[in-house]
């Protein structure tokens, strides 16, 4: 269970924000808004880019407040530029996970399995310039699922995708997050996201 | 709660043991140079010197000229690189021209006696046009040293370079907006104004800078081309101070004088336009057609304009190689003192550009994390060394280590030090732009994947940054190569590099081998150069995947 | 094991021997001095002969520059000797205190057309400055230094600056023993004539080889070096009236000379005839000792008067008269 206790940020000590949710494992929150009422901010803070003012943020219990971004349980998968642009799909699934985990043939096994449940079979060896848009969100979320990272947070991560794209990318989510009991934190500004997945949203508003 | 106007910054911050690395590189250069002019005045009383008794009237005359000699030349160069690299640009897709200027580049990186030489080969009253004119019924080209002259080179020298970077600005025009200027019909002019201009002007301030410090020390061309005392710079001035007066405190001063000169403008600089030098490394993407493209009128132009940068430019390499390329050369290479030399050169210049390349990483790290203070304590720490001279430098640090370390291993050390701090500010302006882009697209992404230190360098900046590394490497051999500052106060046979032969094989009657030297110097600088910017590429490639 | 111990143990002995080689003399010059074309390698052998030592010639860039060099070490410095200054710099050199007496006896020794006494300094070659032009291209030789400076203005004349280069100084002394207080009324009618003042002598001599001048300030003896080497007589050096100012260059020893008994040798060795009979043909000099002079040179021309200014008169005005030149010149 992600809690998010009266996490405030400001700005310039006029504009602040204020943040209380929930997210169990399994479950995806669709937090929504119009732009400039802080959604990318709260996910910055989950994460760990930037420091609250005050309040908490804690996951089954644990603080992770102190955390810097790279200890903490966390995925995150960005609008764009997520790849690097030198390496394979694979490779660029690969660089995402622990140093001490050794690379044998049976995690690549996986990584491939991974691959084709996202249907991105055949495309390991490409580099990011060689697929579309969303394949390449679909190998940040591949690489989400490879890091078994217990929370997921995902900044607009399909809106520049078109509708169709986009419900492909929502299956595969719902796919990764029930595989792996992840709770997810979905920005979005486009409301039929919330409908389609047909999950919780947490509306944002400024005051 | 009191409201409070300062924005709180709670910003993650990316850093590492490269920081606190690079601020005491950064100290240390500025500690170094200052220390090694400050040495000069150990050396020989104040007295003696005559400073107080000096006509400073001269000084000034001479601190003036060089100024404005200098200023005019960069101006030049701009007015001419421009043009040049918009037509490039325009017709690089179809003529390929982009190609060509690394030709024009080589005058940049020859030894600059080698340049000259070349120069007097083509506009010498002997020389190309010269016999040309008297063929054709004219008469022989007047002698053309003079400010004229030193102008002149000076542009065609210096105009490559900002010809390099006007290239790969323009190539950096995100493709959407070509597309769009195609698709509105958008003429040369407006394209010039709307697309072209905006991103050019940023990197006006820093080149006009660059060449301005590379003229104002200006030296063996203002010798060999300037034609009497009346044509002269502070450098040349340090440097009979130096060399024949050995008048060290006055070499020193007037050091201080131009160090403190180019400073400023600098400063100056800086504050008209935020001094960040773009990267000077070749960019790969292709121009797309526009509207006007065909126009007859503008083929014409852009050919002459091409056709005749190109002439004046890469004359002076045509000429060193002509004049080079005869039976001597195998004579030349046959010379034990030429193998020695090779081998001395060779070494120095891989070491320097090993040396220059990775402290300009280092820096250029390290300066993405600091604030506005200590990005422009870093900017400085780098440029002084184009404003403080090579033998100055070289000179000081004798004085110091002198005592110390024994004389006849001091001499290569002097060399392989002087030469890599000289390409230092090159390798260094052409890594921290794109380091710095990299940094921006990587920092949250890597952070949140635990890519951090050497791990992240290693595996994602490196080769992304190849293409930089790999032309910084190239062109601080390559300065290396053609240095001749140094090593002609300590140069001896028993430590001899490629210039410091060449220089002896001139001064001894021998004009045909020399001449064949210079093409070999010239033909080696090349393939350094080639081979650093290749090998650059290995680093580029992906390995398999279990590597990561 | 047993043979790589046995090995040491002949390696130790041997050390000794190898240790106990002969002293190293060290000899600053310039490098046209101490190429394998000039006098070094043969003056090398015959001194070798006599010494039981190892001669070395360390190669600097100039003549000016070994001064600097030497300076420069200060008494750190590995130099036993110095050989290549000319007597403008004598005094200058003197002034510092860096050299010591050579103790050896010039008297009836010397061939010079001037007296030479000094105890710091020993002379071994000497020649005039002239202008050298190519006979089968200029018709309208100047025969006097007054007819040069009076000459039409499209005679066109490199010459060299005479605060980095030797010859540079000896055409400004010259034009000083020729014309006196009027010196800077002469350097103004030179002026136009000048196509360029090049940093050393090399880089005027090989423009004026290259056709950018018809005459260049150079040596009596260049035009040798092309008969002897090149095999042609077209360069000829322009005799005038007035007399050529001479140079004279000069070696001298260290105060903190490693191997100073080898040092004073080889000084009293200079005017032998084992170093001065390389000279001619080898440093296109004239000998300062009593050595045979070769064949070619007398074609050379040879001066009525020899021109020549005491050191110390040279060393006391050198700034003043270089001054003097420079505002004369850039107008």
């Amino acid at each position: 269970m992600l809690h998010i206790e009266h996490l405030t940020f400001c700005w310039n000590k006029t504009q602040c924000f204020t943040y209380n949710l929930r997210v169990a494992r399994g479950e995806i929150l669709a937090v929504q808004g119009p732009s400039g009422v802080g959604k990318t901010t709260l996910l910055e803070l989950t994460a760990g880019f930037q420091t609250p003012v005050s309040g908490k943020i804690t996951w089954d219990g644990d603080d992770l407040s102190s955390l810097p971004p790279w200890k903490r349980p966390i995925t995150t998968v960005f609008q764009s530029d997520n790849l690097f642009a030198h390496l394979s799909c694979v490779d660029n699934v690969l660089i995402g996970l622990d140093v001490k985990i050794a690379r044998t043939p049976q995690l690549l096994e996986q990584i491939n399995s991974c691959f084709d449940v996202l249907s991105l079979g055949g495309l390991q060896t490409r580099l990011p310039s060689e697929i579309s848009g969303g394949q390449q969100q679909r190998v940040a979320l591949a690489r989400a699922l490879m890091r078994a990272r217990p929370i997921l947070l995902l900044d607009e991560s399909f809106s520049a995708l078109d509708w169709d794209m986009r419900k492909e990318c929502f299956d595969a989510l719902q796919t990764v997050i029930e595989e792996q009991g992840m709770a997810a934190l979905l920005v979005s500004h486009d409301t039929r996201d919330a409908a389609y997945l047909g999950c919780r949203t947490l509306q944002l508003t400024s005051s | 709660m009191a409201i409070c106007n300062r924005q709180i910054d709670t910003t993650f911050k990316v850093s590492g043991s490269y920081v606190p690395i690079g601020i005491s590189i950064a100290t240390g250069l500025i500690l170094v140079a200052i220390a090694a002019i400050l040495a000069l005045f150990l050396v020989g009383s104040v007295v003696e010197s005559n400073i107080l008794s000096t006509a400073w009237s001269e000084v000034w005359r001479v601190a003036t000229f060089t100024f404005w000699q200098a200023l005019l030349s960069a101006i030049l160069s701009l007015l001419v690189a421009l043009p040049v690299a918009r037509s490039c640009w325009r017709r690089s897709l179809k003529w390929h021209s982009n190609k060509l200027i690394f030709l024009s580049f080589l005058t940049v990186v020859m030894p600059t006696t080698v340049a000259v030489s070349g120069l007097l080969g083509i506009w010498g009253q002997n020389g190309f046009v010269s016999v040309l004119l008297q063929l054709t019924g004219g008469a022989r080209l007047a002698p053309i040293y003079g400010l004229g002259a030193v102008l002149l080179a000076h542009v065609f020298f210096n105009a490559p370079l900002m010809l390099r970077v006007f290239m790969s600005m323009l190539s950096a025009i995100p493709s959407p907006q070509w597309r769009l200027a195609a698709q509105w019909g958008l003429s040369d002019w407006q394209r010039f104004i709307l697309l072209e201009w905006p991103v050019l002007k940023q990197a006006i301030p820093g080149l006009l800078a660059l060449v301005f410090l590379l003229c104002f020390t200006s030296f063996s061309l203002i010798l060999m081309l300037g034609g009497g005392p009346a044509v002269t710079t502070l450098e040349v001035n340090i440097y009979t101070a130096l060399r024949f007066d050995f008048n060290l405190p006055m070499a020193a001063l007037l050091s201080l004088v131009q160090l403190t000169i180019c400073a400023l403008v600098v400063v100056l600089l800086a504050h008209l336009n935020g001094i960040t030098m773009p990267g000077i490394a070749p960019s790969p993407v292709v121009r797309l057609a526009q509207v006007g493209d065909d126009a007859v009128g503008g083929k014409l132009f852009d050919a002459a304009l091409i056709a005749g940068f190109l002439l004046l430019a890469v004359a002076p390499v045509l000429a060193v190689l002509f004049r080079g390329a005869t039976i001597n050369m195998f004579t030349v290479l046959a010379w034990p003192a030429f193998h020695r030399a090779l081998i001395t050169s060779i070494f120095i210049a891989i070491m320097s550009a090993m040396l220059a390349t990775s402290i300009a990483v280092v820096m250029a790290a390290a300066r993405v994390r600091l604030g506005r203070a200590g990005q422009w304590v870093f900017d400085l720490a780098v440029s002084l060394y184009l404003a403080v001279s090579a033998i100055v430098l070289g000179t000081g640090v004798f004085i110091l280590l002198r005592g110390v370390v024994d004389i006849f291993l001091i001499a290569p050390i002097l060399v392989l030090l002087t030469n890599m701090l000289i390409a230092l500010p090159f390798a260094y302006h052409v890594i921290q732009g794109k380091l710095a882009m990299l940094a921006k697209a990587h920092d949250k992404l890597c952070t949140s994947l635990n890519l951090r230190g050497w791990r992240r360098f290693r595996l994602v900046t490196l080769p992304a940054l190849a293409p930089e590394l790999g032309f910084a490497a190239g062109l601080s051999a390559a300065l290396s190569l053609g240095d001749l500052t140094v090593i002609a106060l300590f140069g001896s046979q028993h430590f001899q590099t490629l210039p410091w032969l060449l220089y002896q094989t001139m001064a001894r009657y021998r004009a045909d081998d020399a001449a064949a030297l210079a093409l070999i110097l010239l033909l080696l600088t090349i393939s350094l150069f080639v081979t650093f910017a290749s090998g650059a590429k290995y680093l580029q490639r992906s390995r398999s995947n279990a590597a990561y | 094991m047993k043979n790589i111990l046995s090995l040491c143990v002949l390696a130790l002995i041997a050390l000794p021997a190898v240790a106990a080689t002969k002293p190293i003399l060290t000899v600053y010059t310039y490098d046209s001095f101490a190429s394998e074309w000039g006098p070094g390698p043969a003056i090398e052998k015959s001194f070798e002969e006599i010494c039981a030592c190892d001669l070395q010639f360390i190669a600097l860039d100039s003549s000016i520059g070994i001064l600097g060099r030497v300076q420069l070490e200060g008494v750190s410095s590995k130099a036993d000797i110095v050989l290549g200054l000319d007597t403008n710099l004598m005094a200058t050199a003197a002034k510092t205190g860096l050299f010591a007496s050579h103790g050896t006896s010039l008297s009836g020794r010397t061939a010079l057309p001037i007296s030479f006494e000094d105890n710091v300094f020993v002379p071994f070659d000497w020649g005039y400055f002239a202008f050298v032009y190519d006979s089968t291209k200029l018709n309208n030789v100047p025969t006097s230094f007054d007819a040069l400076v009076n000459a039409p203005d499209d005679l066109r004349i490199i010459i060299q600056d005479p605060r980095t280069a030797t010859p540079g100084l000896g055409l400004l002394l010259w034009m000083k023993s020729v014309y006196g207080e009027e010196a800077d009324q002469a350097w103004s009618k030179l002026a136009p004539k000048i196509v360029t003042v090049t940093k050393g002598w090399w880089d005027s001599y090989s423009m004026f080889l290259e056709g950018e001048a018809d005459m260049v300030l150079s040596y009596s003896t260049s035009p040798a070096y092309h008969i002897v080497v090149d095999g042609t007589d077209k360069y000829k050096a322009a005799a005038f009236s007035e007399g050529h100012y001479m140079q004279v260059e000069v070696a001298a020893m260290l105060q903190s000379a490693p191997q100073p008994a080898l040092a004073r040798e080889f000084m009293n060795f200079i005017l032998e005839d084992g170093f001065q009979s390389v000279i001619p043909t080898t440093n296109w000099m004239y000998p300062a000792g009593k050595a045979a002079i070769p064949e070619v040179f007398s074609t050379l021309i040879r001066p009525l008067k020899s021109l020549n200014f005491s050191p110390e008169k040279v060393a006391a005005n050198k700034s003043a008269w270089v001054a003097e030149w420079q505002s004369a010149i850039a107008k």
